[in-house]
């Protein structure tokens, strides 16, 4: 978000070189003031330096404007959350491909998993905000045939993106499939309910209640149960005026 | 073919459109003039049923929406999504399989870049081909012509001639009222919400005129200028 391209074109269009470098480096450093105090608590003054350095270094860079290169995803035919959401989460995706790889190397099925469980984390993400209603307009579909098309594609999607994970992973720790399977099943329930949950308040973003009943169906998942048929109504209603 | 009665719509209590009663026909070009703020895109998102209103919009078609190709003023497009996905989007939204992307690129867009980078006009041109790519019967333009340069004008007044040959009916808002007179079988004046002229084609000259010399004189007298 600090290095936002439109910001910078902004702060660039009314400030100086210099003062633009000036607002820069203070507020990378104030980002990473709370890491340095720890780190100086724990004697780590070469790190807490460095890091400090490469706060300040970074705010030279601006690698928004001339980045247009549009990164290959496999999901063009069926745009846009998982197209447009794979692009923006790419660091997370290749963390979670770090933490499988780690799993292998270390032998340690628990890691393999939460790689697995990350995967599905990061594709609930795509769901967390709302388009413009003039996409869900452009749909001609009924409300129940647009839901429906729109959990077939996010199921599908969803397991392009992790199967791979998913395989690699089971190939080197065979005896735990049953866990995956879970977390996969899991998984794709609360995209399900991220979709609906999105839909359910459209235009408006979920409400307080609503997020708040979500969080917790994550420490007792028996709630998607009340949760997914709630919000499933919910969309009905939201989507009539603007697909029928 | 497309009937609106007693269309109002109100925001809050601000009344955006007022009892507004129009049909449009069948292979017809309708234009839309109005100051800013006058309605005229309140006008077509109350049409397209982007909006709620009060009043009746009929037509021919049992599900009008499906078969309107509605080119928006307020474009949004998604930050991580290319010219070539919008196409793909909006094709796959009206179920049409499009194999000839890159030929029905007429205004050479650069379609592998992200279209949010796109300029104004560009951005413009790429809604208004999407769009073209589906079988749609109405097209409702608002504001085809803004930011987009001459050359890419001439093409757009091109395509509303070609649609109004295949019979489609289409509707188009413009600031620009040669554009207007170049495409426009009749044009309704919108005025605070109301219809308050509505002429064809033999009157076009007059209308402008008129506009030229109690609108635009008037309101240029009033600062004096020395």
């Amino acid at each position: 978000m600090l290095a936002d391209p439109g910001k910078i074109n902004f702060l660039r269009h009314h400030f100086s070189p210099r003062d633009l470098f000036k607002i820069r480096a203070l507020e990378n450093l104030f980002v990473i003031l709370p890491f340095v105090i720890i780190l100086l608590i724990h004697q780590e003054w070469l790190v807490s330096l460095a890091v400090m350095v490469i706060s300040v270094a970074l705010s030279l860079s601006s690698i928004g404007p001339s980045f247009n290169f549009a990164i290959p995803t496999p999901f063009s035919r069926y745009p846009f959350e998982f197209l447009t959401g794979f692009r923006k989460n790419l660091v997370g995706l290749l963390l979670a491909v770090f933490l499988l790889v780690m799993a292998i190397v270390y032998s340690n099925p628990n890691l393999g998993l939460f790689s697995v469980a990350l995967v599905l984390l990061i594709c609930l993400s795509f769901y967390m905000s709302s388009e413009q209603a003039y996409l869900v307009w452009i749909h001609h579909l009924s409300p129940v045939a647009f839901l429906w098309h729109k959990i077939r594609i996010a199921m599908v999607h969803a397991l392009i993106l992790v199967l791979p994970f998913a395989i690699v992973c089971l190939s080197k720790f065979p005896d735990h499939g049953l866990y995956m399977l879970i977390i996969i099943l899991l998984g794709l329930l609360y995209l399900v309910t991220a979709l609906l949950g999105k839909y359910a308040f459209y235009p408006l973003t979920m409400n307080l209640p609503q997020g708040i009943l979500m969080a917790i169906s994550f420490w007792f998942p028996p709630l998607l149960l009340f949760l997914i048929p709630y919000f499933y109504r919910r969309c009905l209603l939201q989507l009539q005026p603007i697909l029928s | 073919m497309i009937h609106l009665e007693h269309l109002s719509k109100a925001y809050g209590g601000h009344i955006v459109l007022r009892d507004i009663s129009l049909s449009f026909e069948k292979g017809n070009v309708y234009g839309i003039v109005g100051e800013n703020g006058s309605g005229k895109t309140t006008l077509f998102k109350c049409m397209t049923g982007l909006e709620s209103h009060h009043g009746q919009v009929t037509s021919v078609f049992d599900r009008f929406k499906d078969h309107v190709g509605y080119l928006p003023t307020d474009l949004y497009f998604f930050s991580k999504m290319t010219g070539r996905e919008y196409f793909q989007l909006l094709c796959n939204a009206r179920q049409v399989v499009e194999k000839e992307m890159d030929l029905k690129n007429i205004f050479d867009l650069p379609l592998d870049q992200y279209a949010a980078t796109y300029s104004t006009g560009m951005k413009k041109k790429l809604a208004l081909t999407a769009i073209l790519l589906q079988p749609n019967e109405v097209f409702i333009l608002d504001e085809p012509y803004n930011g987009v340069d001459i050359h890419s004008n001439m093409i757009i007044t091109e395509i509303i001639h070609r649609l109004k040959a295949l019979g489609k009916t289409v509707l188009i808002s413009s600031h620009i009222f040669s554009t207007l007179k170049e495409t426009c079988d009749y044009i309704h004046v919108i005025e605070n919400g109301q219809i308050s002229r509505s002429v064809g084609r033999d009157e076009f000259d007059a209308l402008e005129k008129e506009m030229k010399d109690f609108t635009v004189q008037e309101k240029v007298n009033r600062l004096r200028l020395v």
